[in-house]
């Protein structure tokens, strides 16, 4: 604390009290005090006294005295990117203007009290929770309760019945009459496996009249690889699984598929639920751990697969701010963390202590903190990217990372060498500039000539000018090409393809004089086919013989000046290359140019170097750029050239001028140094490398090549490591602009009871979260659990808010059961598997669902569990199940269907979803696509899969109806269903009926149904006859048709 | 009797068992029932507004180039902005840049429009704009999304969700929120989902934006066999026939009950729905004020045509999406010229139209993208995206005609007086249509969410 004395040494001159009384007071208080003074400030500033300024509010001090562009109430006013006050108003400029006059003369304000100005904000880590937070419910450890006592103990088959039975008895209730054993194996089967039972197995189920039958089929259900398809999938829903990212950029998750094949074999092999919480969150770090033993429910590399229950998240990302964008994720992370397993709403807690539960905002940044040193992304750019990992073994990954450091170790000697013998070239480079001002000065010459050159290829007298070689294209030296003199060539004879590209054709020819040579060619082209120049080994133009004239046949033949070369006297090779087939060309002439006006020599080096030709067109563009810049040192130069002056002398000066000086701070050195100026390098300048340096960068160019090659691939999951660990500091009303103290690293001080231990700084804590978790006595974690795999049995939990156990959440029904079941699950080793068969052998999981009116009127919720809950099946299963009774159902497991490439946008503005859905795998294994939900998941409450989601919804609306009625899907699955009704020929239609009611209700048409089915297929098909239809395919459809109402009807998706 | 039970998830599952258990033993009234979430809600007071036609341009169109006329940008053309561009912005701008547009006042109000907008400019007179627009984020996707749903970081239920499950459908067979050819990206289904509202919310999609507006069709709205209806008809008869004889097995359910129902409906919606698409049928002049007869306004025109023809028979909640076209980083000129060529003649049409049919005194018109332009320049010809501060208008039931309300700076930057958030239109919206957006809320996952979150000010001055 520090007290302002300084401030309030000495009073207000009258002159400020008088500035103070005429610009400031009215102002404040007609614009100000209406929200920041009396007992309920707005964030808690209170702005009628100098002190309560100085003081400040949750954001800190409004203002800082002399200051005002230090001060947040200036800041504010003038709308700044934190905080915008008035609110709804700007101020005008000059009322902000005498605020900050105000400030800068130090505040005057008459009779002001002296005040402490806390330096920062309250640095207290001190939290009370009153008495009724600390004993609420759920966060009190389950304890293991007494058996209650019931009068009808043949009804109990376990402690499960003794609590059920104990409250529907003091309700004066009877449960329901048992199901029969035919709806109880459909009830089971669709429970455990979210399919229908096939007819067999229930005559077998049946016929077992074994006292332990349904103790022997829940057996069979559970090893079936079936369930965990469709426990898994309950799973997903609270991991809110996706194969998409959704949002604003919705990109593949192509790797996901990893953790949902994780989940679905973790509920097959009956992985301990706690290891399995461990695994999501810190899986990556329990894989390296002291404690690596060996499981047979542990496979390799599952805990990184594990920890993509973190990275699975819906984001942002395409946020403008990265800061921002980590915040939310991490946000998105712990409230799914805290959601999920302990069904606590963290996420409340960012801006604010979270209103209902004793979550302090210090406690969410304590949580933050653990993700903010965890590494989710690679980046945070627009658009970020999700960190993968690879699947491999730790000595495989060693070595892949071994691999990638030896190809950066490549990478980088290249960067060294071309770097080096870069320099080596640009050094001898510079010493040249005059050599370089010349040169561009001659190809802006050459260019310029060209546009002016006259065209002597159609002069008669040819042959009678000197220096003049022309030659007849087909009489090549060296080609692969035809000459034709029949057809295109008719009469002249023409290089024509003869199959094999790129077509080349060479010439050697001889000269008497060295010089300037202008070329032309003679050529006929429907299509332009530009073609390389190439003199004596030199490129010497890319699109020679380019131009299009219209015809291949001699009438379209013209001559074209392509440009003017240097040819050394006696003998030079002239090549033409095409990369697919020539033009035809015809004629090929050269004639000196230094006798069609110019002076030869005047832009000739001035010495033995010979200028880079990539360098001079750079020259060239630079020279041009810089033309009216009466500063460049290349001024002078530019009017000399303008002028026509002589300039070889010029050029000469330039280059003294430079040597010696290329490192000082003159203009002219500078540009020759400007790594993006005329000398600015490219891969072109490669060839002028020293032939050693050049033959170096080949072999280690070849090396790294064959590592590229050989790098060791493996297959990668989405997943988090340990990042960078630090603590971060309390967000105020959760914006990264505003933040207050910093908080350790800790669980949730409420389940402590007394300082939480902060962890430590060499790790994130995130595998300490997971540990404390799951702990035995952890007060929410089982209960959670138990609660999710009763509601996914029964319906409804004996919690009904799954995902909320605070004070928002609703109270348990049975809190004893609940507790008792808790308990019991964490003394078998956290069993989920055994826990189904607790349940499903208590004479409560085997009720009817008989309605009873008298417990309908008091319980219309069925609270007390009277009866068990009539269900409809989820979307899954739906699809699944008709195509079961179709027989089309693919069993095959894991993998992924998505077909979009990994990070690629799996939907666009302009495409329909591109995901293929036409298959007839389980649904689990379909992508589910954020943003773009499979229409068919869509229509039948699928969870929204960009948030944790324990509970479906159960809608009845009629785009399900029209799904049935009108789908492709139901539509072929019916059509496959009546097809395999027909093909069985010694059958009757009263067969087939039955057949057909068997598949998918278990059970056989009593009379009067078998009757009425047999006379719509009857009516149906002589209705299609007098429509002209054909007959098989009549049969056919009446059957398909009668398929469709019976999977339609509530029989068929509705589980008793 | 409360006026509304938005404390509960619609209706309770005790009230449809208790109606349920005194309707047992015959059909009767199951078909009040099967209204159950749709079913026409009693507003929290008397509303203004009973139905919403939002005109979505997706992509952000400049408000400095269509209704925010700021001369003193065209003065100052070239020159820097004299003051700080905003921390986070999508992409790097330069100097300021003038509209390439002359803008002219125009009706009794006198309020601003370019010539971009020559026949909107028309209705000026209807019209409410709001110069002083701003939300949250400077990305299409969050935009989006913010727009739509009121978070721009995480999925809600949208506003046309929010809205259909307070006041429930006219019209039992029809949807109650239809919204024609949206996007398929920046948030894609999300932005007229029903998020964890129940599914009876869920904007029921017409085609999306790749698919012209005379082929987009509701889901499985058409047989995939082509049955003829008399057959479909007799399929449905037996299915009746077999879940009312289930029913009398059971016992009451009125799951099994709504079910029943449901088929009904979709037989009726499948009858209902192509012939209120079908716009042939529409006097020819009409098709030709809509622009049906020109290939430029064809495509909006229908969908224009087709919102006129959903409110007119009871959808509560009508999107029309001008599909990502908006988005002038560059070639601004022909960009906005295109586009607003597309839309112009096609809006007015459906002002002039839902006014003759005395139908824009209950229905309230929404215009505007996902956020605005910038007055600087990206690149010689382009704007980039812009947040801070744009405009979108409201015509008809409940808001003030011919008023222009707030402000931007001088050049059109950031907006300064009656600033205009996002939830702040969004609680507007809500209030015009009789609902208190404090009190529209359902309790998910143990919390109490709004449209408005923990914002929102009902904008009075623009409420007639």
């Amino acid at each position: 604390m520090l007290i302002s004395s300084s401030t309030f040494g000495q009073e207000p001159t009258p002159d400020g009290i008088a500035y103070f009384e005429k610009k400031v007071r009215p102002l404040l208080v007609e614009r100000c005090l209406d929200c920041h003074t009396g007992d309920e400030t707005e964030s808690g500033l209170a702005m009628d006294s100098l002190a309560g300024l100085l003081k400040g509010g949750l954001r800190g001090p409004a203002i800082v005295i002399g200051e005002p562009e230090e001060s947040l109430l200036i800041r504010a006013l003038r709308h700044g990117e934190i905080l915008k006050m008035p609110p709804k108003e700007k101020l005008s400029a000059s009322l902000i203007a005498d605020l900050a006059a105000w400030i800068k003369m130090g505040a005057p304000w008459p009779n002001a009290e002296p005040v402490a100005i806390p330096q920062n904000e309250p640095g207290s880590d001190e939290v009370t929770f009153t008495q009724e937070q600390r004993s609420f419910w759920s966060f009190q450890p389950p304890r293991k309760p007494t058996m209650p006592a019931v009068k009808d103990q043949t009804w109990v088959r376990s402690a499960i019945d003794a609590f059920i039975l104990r409250d529907l008895e003091a309700a004066g209730f009877q449960p329901a009459s048992p199901a029969t054993k035919r709806v109880l194996i459909r009830r089971a089967t669709f429970d455990l496996l979210g399919l229908p039972p096939t007819p067999e197995e229930v005559d077998a189920f049946a016929a077992d009249e074994s006292p332990h039958a349904f103790a022997k089929l829940i057996d069979r259900l559970l090893n079936s690889p079936r369930y965990g398809e469709r426990w898994g999938r309950h799973w997903l829903d609270v991991a809110r699984y996706a194969d998409s990212n959704g949002l604003d950029e919705n990109l593949a998750f192509a790797d996901a598929f990893h953790y949902r094949d994780y989940v679905i074999a973790a509920f097959n092999k009956d992985k301990p639920f706690d290891w399995f919480v461990q695994e999501q969150i810190a899986g990556d770090l329990l894989e390296t751990a002291e404690v690596k033993q060996p499981h047979d429910w542990h496979a390799p590399y599952e805990g990184t697969v594990a920890t993509g229950f973190l990275a699975l998240g819906a984001k942002m990302l395409a946020e403008d701010d990265p800061v921002k964008m980590q915040m939310d994720i991490i946000d998105e992370q712990v409230d799914t963390l805290g959601r999920a397993f302990m069904g606590l709403t963290f996420g409340c807690a960012r801006c604010h202590d979270h209103k209902f539960d004793p979550i302090p905002t210090a406690d969410y940044y304590s949580l933050a903190g653990i993700f903010k040193s965890t590494k989710t992304m690679e980046n945070f750019n627009v658009v970020a990217r999700w960190q993968e990992k690879p699947l491999a073994s730790a000595e495989a990954t060693a070595a892949l990372d071994e691999h990638k450091k030896k190809i950066e170790a490549k990478q980088a000697a290249i960067d060294k060498l071309v770097t080096q013998s870069s320099e080596t070239v640009l050094a001898e480079a510079r010493q040249h500039v005059g050599d370089y001002l010349l040169a561009a000065a001659e190809l802006e010459r050459l260019n310029n000539l060209i546009a002016d050159a006259t065209i002597h290829g159609e002069n008669p007298d040819l042959a009678t000018v000197p220096n003049a070689l022309l030659i007849e294209a087909d009489e090549f030296d060296r080609g692969n090409v035809l000459r034709d003199r029949t057809n295109w060539g008719k009469g002249i004879g023409v290089l024509v393809n003869a199959g094999e590209t790129p077509n080349f054709a060479e010439y050697d020819i001889e000269v008497k004089e060295a010089g300037l040579y202008q070329l032309e060619i003679r050529v006929a082209a429907a299509a332009a086919r530009p073609t390389m120049l190439f003199i004596n080994g030199q490129l010497a133009k890319k699109d020679a013989a380019g131009e299009v004239t219209g015809s291949w046949y001699p009438d379209g033949q013209k001559w074209f000046v392509e440009g003017f070369y240097r040819l050394n006297a006696g003998k030079n090779v002239i090549r033409l290359e095409q990369p697919q087939f020539f033009p035809h060309i015809d004629k090929i002439l050269f004639i000196l140019a230094s006798r069609f006006g110019g002076d030869p020599d005047e832009h000739a080096p001035l010495g033995d170097y010979e200028p880079k030709p990539e360098f001079v067109q750079q020259w060239s563009d630079y020279l041009k750029k810089t033309k009216d810049d009466p500063a460049s040192p290349f001024a002078k130069w530019q009017a000399a050239v303008a002028q026509q002056e002589p300039v070889r002398e010029l050029a000469a000066q330039y280059n003294e001028q430079a040597v010696g000086h290329i490192e000082s701070d003159e203009p002219l050195a500078t540009v020759l140094r400007d790594p993006e100026g005329p000398f600015k390098v490219s891969d072109k300048i490669e060839v002028y490398y020293a032939p050693q340096a050049q033959e170096q960068l080949a072999s280690v160019r070849a090396d790294k090549k064959l590592l590229d090659d050989t790098m060791p691939k493996f297959p990668e999951a989405m997943a988090v490591s340990d990042g960078a660990v630090e603590d971060i500091r309390i967000h105020i009303r959760g914006s990264h602009l505003t933040q207050g103290r910093q908080v350790p690293r800790r669980v949730p001080r409420i389940f402590t009871r007394h300082e939480s231990t902060p962890f430590g700084d060499d790790v994130s804590g995130r595998l300490e979260l997971a540990r404390w978790m799951t702990s035995a006595n952890h007060p929410l974690t089982a209960r959670v659990m138990v609660n999710r795999i009763w509601q996914w049995h029964f319906g409804e939990g004996l919690v009904r808010s799954p995902d909320n156990f605070g004070k928002l959440g609703l109270r348990p029904t049975h809190p004893e059961l609940l507790d008792w079941l808790a308990v019991t699950f964490v003394e078998s080793g956290w069993s989920i598997k055994q826990l189904h068969r607790t349940i499903m052998l208590s004479s409560t999981y085997q009720m009817s669902t008989a309605f009873n009116e008298q417990a309908a009127s008091v319980d219309p919720e069925n609270k007390l569990w009277w009866r068990f809950n009539r269900r409809r099946v989820e979307a899954e299963s739906i699809r699944d199940s008709i195509l079961a009774a179709a027989g089309q159902l693919d069993l095959n497991m894991g993998g992924s269907m998505l077909p979009t490439a990994n990070r690629a946008y799996v939907t666009s503005t302009a495409n329909v979803d591109p995901v293929a859905y036409q298959t007839n795998r389980r649904s689990i294994y379909l992508p589910v696509v954020r943003s773009a939900l499979y229409e068919v998941f869509q229509a039948f409450d699928f969870a929204e899969p960009s948030v944790s989601a324990g509970q479906r919804q159960s809608t009845t609306v009629a785009p399900q109806a029209l799904f049935m009625m009108n789908s492709k899907i139901v539509a072929d699955a019916t059509r496959a269903m009546a097809e395999r009704l027909l093909a069985n020929e010694s059958a009757d239609d009263a067969a087939r009926v039955t057949a057909a009611y068997r598949t998918a209700y278990g059970r056989s048409p009593n009379e009067i149904e078998l009757q009425r089915a047999m006379k719509f297929v009857e009516a149906y098909t002589e209705s299609l006859i007098a429509a002209g239809s054909a007959s098989e395919e009549v049969r056919v459809k009446a059957w398909q048709s009668l398929c469709r109402v019976i999977l339609s009807a509530n029989e068929f998706i509705y589980v008793e | 009797m409360q006026c509304c039970n938005q404390f509960t998830p619609v209706l309770s599952r005790r009230d449809m068992l208790r109606t349920s258990a005194a309707g047992f033993g015959g059909l009767a009234l199951a078909s009040l029932l099967s209204k159950d979430a749709l079913a026409a809600q009693v507003p929290h007071f008397a509303p203004q507004a009973k139905q919403i036609i939002f005109l979505f341009m997706h992509g952000g169109p400049s408000q400095v180039d269509t209704f925010d006329y700021k001369p003193q940008l065209t003065r100052d053309h070239g020159k820097p902005l004299p003051f700080p561009k905003p921390r986070v912005q999508s992409a790097p701008t330069g100097n300021l840049l003038k509209s390439p547009w002359e803008f002219k006042q125009h009706g009794q109000c006198g309020s601003w429009v370019s010539e971009l907008f020559p026949h909107i400019a028309g209705c000026v007179d209807d019209m409410c704009i709001i110069n002083s627009m701003h939300c949250s984020n400077s990305r299409h996707g969050g935009a989006l999304l913010e727009l739509h749903t009121g978070s721009d970081t995480f999925v809600r239920p949208s506003m046309g969700s929010w809205i259909t499950y307070g006041l429930g459908t006219e019209n039992e067979d029809l949807p109650g929120y239809i919204t024609m050819c949206p996007t398929l990206t920046h948030g894609g289904v999300n932005a007229y989902s029903s998020g964890f509202l129940p599914a009876d919310y869920h904007g029921v999609p017409l085609g999306n934006a790749s698919i012209p507006s005379d082929q987009a069709k509701i889901p499985f709205i058409e047989n995939a066999d082509k049955t003829p209806r008399s057959l479909q008809r007799a399929e449905l008869d037996l299915l009746r026939q077999m879940n009312v004889d289930r029913l009398q097995e059971t016992g009451p359910d009125s799951a099994l009950e709504a079910r029943i129902n449901s088929f009904e409906l979709a037989f009726r919606m499948q009858a209902a729905a192509p012939e209120l698409q079908n716009v042939d049928n529409e006097a020819a002049a009409t098709q030709q004020a809509y622009g049906l007869d020109q290939d430029k306004t064809r495509n909006f025109g229908r969908q224009c045509l087709m919102a006129r023809r959903f409110v007119e028979r009871g959808v509560r909640f009508v999107q029309c999406t001008h599909s990502y076209k908006w988005d002038q980083h560059g070639d601004l000129r022909n960009g906005h010229s295109n586009n607003a060529m597309e839309v112009d003649q096609p809006i007015a049409a459906l002002l002039q139209d839902l006014k003759a049919r005395g139908l824009l005194k209950d229905t309230l018109v929404l215009w505007g993208g996902e956020f605005g332009r910038t007055p600087v320049a990206q690149g010689d010809n382009g704007r980039d995206h812009n947040p801070q501060g744009y405009t979108m208008w409201m015509a008809g039931a409940g808001v003030k005609g011919g008023l222009t309300y707030g402000s931007t700076d001088e050049y059109g930057y950031y907006a300064v007086e009656n600033k205009v958030h996002i939830h702040d239109l969004h609680a507007t919206i809500l209030h015009l249509l009789g609902l208190d957006h404090m009190k529209l809320t359902y309790r998910y996952a143990g919390r109490d969410f709004r449209l408005t979150d923990i914002y929102g000010e009902v904008v009075t001055p623009i409420v007639a």
